[in-house]
């Protein structure tokens, strides 16, 4: 199973600040290892946040994301002890998902 | 209304569902926008993307460093204030693939996205933005001192 | 008879000087071999911060396999916090996050917090929050090898 990700929710004003940090390699297919061999592209693809059943918000990654990605998006229609919930998918179709209560 | 707007409404609506039932794999994976993510150039992304072509705008505020001291991490936020901004995406044009990310904006949430990228050199980064159907885009020239692509 | 005398003078003192030597060598776990690990002090300021971003960079460039723990607290958090700017009018978020990338942690005393009431919700992301700086400082010495530096 995936290392997990540090979720962070906020809410001030009506609007929740979600911010993430991902635990994920990110390899782009460019890097070679030791040997000269090339190491294999292996990265997020796809993540998506839903608070209360509803997506509130879609991001598709490619391998020039950092590693260990970091997002930071903000909607409205959350309440402070709402769950907001992150699940991530990649390429070999390893997934994870965390929440965070929103403070 | 376009089919293209009204499939990605009709995705999404189906993919939370999924996420409801905790089915969300097998849909995110055929969704991932292979032939955006291949395209070596910000015309080949566009077109990926659906644009028929892009307008510079002046209401897209866009922040990243000036010099980045290190490609591997380099900070991008972006925040649209064009009206209907429905999708947002990070185009990197001497990368060997130019779109790094991309990112879809519901309905309540903000057009508003910060992340992190690498830069394999000094290159031009673009944030693009689709509003009401259309694309825009503002652009800024990142110096890299140490490429972050590997190899 | 002195011959014997001077004999086993010499003989103790043979014994001796191993036994010296034994001595000497056996507590070093930190004999060279494995890898360093260094604890870096941030408690003084935004200046102290601007320098040891440099440090940590030259520190890895020079010696990529070090292990690098900075624990920050008084003054020394105030580069941890979110918007932080340097004398240019820089962020943190990209030395920060390059160097996080790189493997160096970032440790905030919880005390700190506490005593100048900032919350946790405003550290970057890469912080992450200790009971007590001094403690730690301490307790990485002492108990897990770790070098120390206070740039």
């Amino acid at each position: 199973m995936a290392d997990p990700m540090r979720v962070r929710a906020t809410e001030n004003g009506g609007v929740v600040d979600v911010k993430i940090l991902m635990k994920h390699d990110m390899e782009t297919g460019q890097r070679k290892d030791a040997a000269g061999k090339t190491i294999p592209a292996w990265h997020i693809q796809t993540v998506i946040a839903t608070c209360k059943g509803k997506e509130v918000f879609h991001a598709q990654f490619g391998p020039a994301v950092s590693k260990d990605p970091f997002l930071n998006f903000k909607f409205k229609g959350g309440a402070k002890g709402d769950k907001v919930t992150v699940t991530w998918v990649d390429n070999r179709g390893d997934k994870r998902t965390d929440e965070a209560t929103i403070a | 209304m376009n089919v293209k707007r009204r499939d990605v409404l009709r995705m999404t609506a189906v993919l939370s569902l999924m996420a409801a039932t905790g089915l969300i794999t097998e849909a995110q994976a055929a969704e991932w926008n292979k032939t955006a993510f291949d395209g070596k150039s910000v015309a080949d992304v566009i077109k990926a993307l659906g644009g028929s072509g892009i307008e510079k705008s002046s209401a897209i505020t866009f922040v990243a460093p000036d010099i980045a001291e290190n490609g591997a991490v380099v900070p991008v936020a972006v925040t649209s204030n064009i009206p209907d901004t429905e999708q947002i995406a990070i185009l990197v044009e001497k990368n060997p693939n130019t779109l790094a990310a991309d990112f879809t904006i519901p309905a309540g949430t903000e057009p508003f996205v910060s992340t992190r990228v690498k830069m394999g050199q000094t290159s031009v980064v673009h944030a693009a933005v689709k509003a009401g159907g259309k694309w825009y885009v503002a652009s800024k020239e990142i110096k890299v001192t140490l490429g972050g692509c590997g190899g | 008879m002195r011959r014997a005398f001077i004999r086993a003078t010499a003989a103790l003192a043979a014994i001796g000087l191993t036994a010296k030597a034994a001595a000497a060598q056996s507590p070093s776990s930190t004999s060279g071999k494995g890898r360093v690990k260094v604890v870096y002090q941030l408690s003084e300021g935004i200046d102290q911060a601007v320098r040891a971003m440099a440090n940590l960079r030259n520190h890895l460039n020079a010696a990529p396999d070090t292990k690098i723990v900075v624990v920050a607290f008084g003054y020394g958090i105030d580069f941890l916090v979110e918007g932080a700017k340097d004398a240019r009018g820089n962020t943190f978020e990209a030395p920060v996050a390059a160097l996080a990338s790189s493997g160096v942690e970032f440790r905030v005393c919880h005390n700190t917090l506490n005593a100048r009431r900032i919350s946790e919700q405003n550290l970057l992301m890469d912080a992450k929050v200790v009971p007590a700086g001094v403690v730690e400082v301490a307790r990485l010495q002492f108990e897990e090898g770790y070098a120390y530096l206070k740039p």
